[in-house]
């Protein structure tokens, strides 16, 4: 007994000594936590954390680096619901809505409106993909133009067709996509023009939009999938299907994924392409003599438009955030002035505050003063609703169900639009 | 009478030290297994989304699972793989093991080679066999193309996309094999000389002779191995994302998806709950079955 009692009281000395000099050190300085989940490592984020704290002497950000997931953030979901989460991090911007609906975010209005930042200070759809319930759960950091028409202008040359002209509408891109498209004897690819679904387009979004299709009214709150636009858009989709054979032109593609070194549209393949921002950097680091030109996705002539797919990432303050000010002072000035032009311009992101946007820094280059201008008036994003997880997923599936002949269009769509109709309704109770 | 109520003090005194020595373990498995199972099995009759409170549903989330067709994809898929890939392995097992088991000149380098695959990470390994079953580049086509043969899509095709995935378990059977080659030392050698003797064959030795003497460890095997193909997920995760068409689309990936990119922690606890039962059903059922194939070689 003695013994017992002895051991609990040294045990509970050094737990109390430990406890009182934690203590003490927090009195001073507030530490808080960030998380780059996806920042890759060797990158500028620990100089810029670095120069944050020397000019924020009473906050101290720890910086830590998380590993980046498709379609999901468990680290960061868990950590939240475990109460112990970051008092800040970086999300992408199409689930700051649906985690704001579910309440795991601290709001942003209040700290936007007592540190004098306006919702007009961002590219209007990139804070609007922050926005739900009227209330501002994210603030954006870059704007990446992620699914541009590419076409390789060495390959039209070769067939007879005008480098500098590129398709000006659906109709035209299909007709130049069958004189690109070349096979051998034994009826395997080549070279092939276009497949809405490669590289981007295994998002659908552009294709949906270039016939003018809308996947969200944000007035009714009702799941448009099904929109006969829309339907039409995924009706295309299967005339390329049928015309090319989706497993013959996954197996020519699948040797080569979208963020890895080398895409046929890089190797010279495949004539024309939904291609994001980061293609700039990898064709000039993987096929520097391939001359290559960009433009918006062209829409359909008859009811369609022209249409430019922006995402990016966001920063969020997690609730449970044990100090939500300070959180709010870095994430303010990492998404604005100096500290955002670095960061984009490290990484060759385009920024999303459009002060910081207009400068020169980004000028210089051509293509992102072309990207600039655009965006200011062509921007297109998903859907901004909390079922978005959903949406994503089973549009996905949708396209991939149509080009293999599994579904119709109209009957993959349906399906769709009831599916994440029945989410949303969860959201909207 | 008295003596069999009486516990005596050394008794207790032992009980207690017992009881203290365990403690530590008693506790981790009450707080960190028992705890979150039980609370899982109150969350599949909940709708929760793990940022608000549970709400309780009752049996709705077993209800849906039905009506979801990916659910009966996912359900599908993984039924699929387990039934082509458990019998393939089985055979390929015990044969390796056979093979492996003959007295040739560096029998222990052909063990070692045949175990390595084993201890490859299975995300490395992922990784790896995304490039062997590439069908342009990888490995198995151009091995093929030699021959004339010009191989499917693989893991780019919806046809071929489990069975390249059955193949790529074939690569990691080093460890069954192990444990089938221990079984086959303790096969008593005299069974075989009088075997010999009344003129039995190589292939009625196999039949009649070794393969009911590994029988218990074909039993284990079978067990761990369903146990394994139904909960099968990293793979699917890393390699495919459950496409092409959501042929890869098997139960835990889509479980995993509906916990944390739909956040619907109701319906994924019910999925896991399902899966406990199935695999409890069939281990029982093999179980069972195992009395009439099983047997335990001993003095009876």
């Amino acid at each position: 007994m003695k013994k017992s009692i002895g051991i609990l009281v040294i045990v509970l000395g050094i737990v109390f000594s430990l406890l009182t000099t934690t203590l003490a050190f927090s009195a001073e300085k507030v530490e808080i936590t960030y998380w780059g989940i996806g920042d890759d490592g060797a990158n500028i984020m620990p100089k810029l954390v670095k120069r944050f704290n020397d000019a924020h002497p009473n906050i101290e950000v720890k910086y830590l680096i998380v590993p980046l997931e498709q379609g999901t953030a468990t680290k960061l979901l868990t950590a939240i619901a475990g109460g112990n989460p970051p008092d800040a991090a970086r999300l992408d911007r199409t689930m700051t809505v649906q985690w704001g609906a579910l309440g795991s975010l601290v709001p942003l209005d209040e700290f936007m409106k007592d540190s004098g930042v306006k919702r007009e200070d961002f590219y209007p759809r990139a804070l609007d993909d922050c926005i739900w319930n009227d209330q501002v759960w994210a603030l954006p950091v870059e704007a990446d133009p992620c699914a541009m028409l590419f076409w390789n202008k060495d390959l039209f040359r070769q067939v007879g067709l005008n480098p500098e002209k590129p398709p000006k509408s659906i109709e035209e891109l299909d007709e130049l996509a069958d004189k690109l498209t070349k096979r051998d004897d034994r009826g395997n690819f080549e070279r092939i023009g276009f497949a809405p679904w490669l590289h981007m387009g295994f998002t659908f979004w552009p294709s949906g939009w270039a016939f003018g299709g809308e996947f969200y009214d944000p007035k009714t709150k009702k799941v448009t999938a099904n929109d006969p636009k829309i339907v039409q858009a995924m009706e295309w989709v299967l005339s390329y299907a049928k015309k090319l054979d989706a497993t013959r032109v996954k197996s020519f593609a699948a040797t080569y994924s979208t963020a890895a070194a080398i895409n046929p549209f890089i190797a010279g393949r495949l004539a024309m392409a939904y291609d994001g921002v980061w293609a700039i950097g990898l064709l000039k680091k993987y096929a520097p003599k391939l001359k290559y030109g960009w433009r918006t996705v062209p829409g359909y002539s008859k009811g369609g438009r022209e249409n430019f797919f922006v995402l990016g990432c966001s920063v969020v303050i997690p609730k449970g955030s044990k100090h939500p000010k300070e959180a709010w002072e870095f994430i303010n000035w990492l998404t604005s002035g100096d500290a955002l032009r670095d960061w984009c311009s490290a990484n060759s992101y385009l920024p999303a505050k459009i002060d910081v946007a207009d400068n020169p820094i980004f000028f210089r280059n051509p293509d992102y003063a072309r990207m600039i201008s655009i965006m200011k008036t062509i921007y297109d994003s998903p859907p901004v609703m909390p079922a978005i997880g959903v949406y994503t997923s089973e549009i996905q599936a949708a396209q991939d169900a149509v080009i293999y002949f599994q579904k119709t269009p109209k009957q993959a769509l349906d399906d769709v639009t009831t599916k994440v109709q029945a989410e949303l309704n969860k959201y909207l109770r | 009478m008295k003596s069999q109520l009486y516990i005596s003090k050394v008794t207790k005194r032992n009980i207690r030290n017992g009881l203290l020595f365990v403690s530590p373990f008693l506790i981790g498995f009450t707080c960190f297994i028992a705890y979150p199972i039980l609370a899982s099995l109150y969350y599949s009759f909940c709708d929760f989304n793990i940022f608000q409170e549970p709400r309780w549903i009752g049996i709705e989330n077993y209800r849906n699972m039905l009506k979801d067709d990916l659910f009966i994809t996912s359900a599908y898929n993984t039924i699929y793989y387990t039934l082509l890939y458990i019998p393939f392995s089985l055979f390929f097992g015990i044969g390796m093991a056979l093979l492996l088991n003959t007295k040739v000149k560096g029998l222990s380098i052909y063990r070692t080679i045949y175990y390595l695959p084993t201890l490859v990470p299975t995300v490395a390994a992922s990784i790896l066999w995304l490039q062997i079953l590439d069908p342009t580049y990888g490995l198995i086509n151009n091995i093929l193309r030699i021959f004339g043969i010009y191989g499917p899509g693989w893991i780019a095709d919806p046809k071929w996309a489990k069975p390249s995935l059955v193949i790529m378990g074939f690569w990691g059977i080093g460890g069954a094999v192990i444990i089938y080659l221990a079984g086959l030392q303790d096969v008593p050698q005299q069974l075989y000389e009088a075997a010999e003797l009344d003129g039995a064959s190589s292939w009625q030795k196999v039949i009649y002779i070794t393969i009911p003497m590994i029988s218990p460890i074909i039993l284990f095997n079978l067990i761990i191995g369903i146990i394994g193909a139904l909960q099968y997920f990293t793979q699917a995760y890393v390699m495919t994302s459950g496409g092409p068409a959501n042929s890869t689309l098997f139960y835990s990936l889509y479980l995993f998806r509906n916990a944390f990119q739909f956040f619907r922690m109701g319906y994924a606890s019910a999925m896991a709950w399902l899966l406990f039962i199935t695999t409890l059903i069939c281990t029982l059922v093999v179980l069972k079955s195992s009395a009439r194939w099983v047997y335990y070689g001993g003095t009876k």
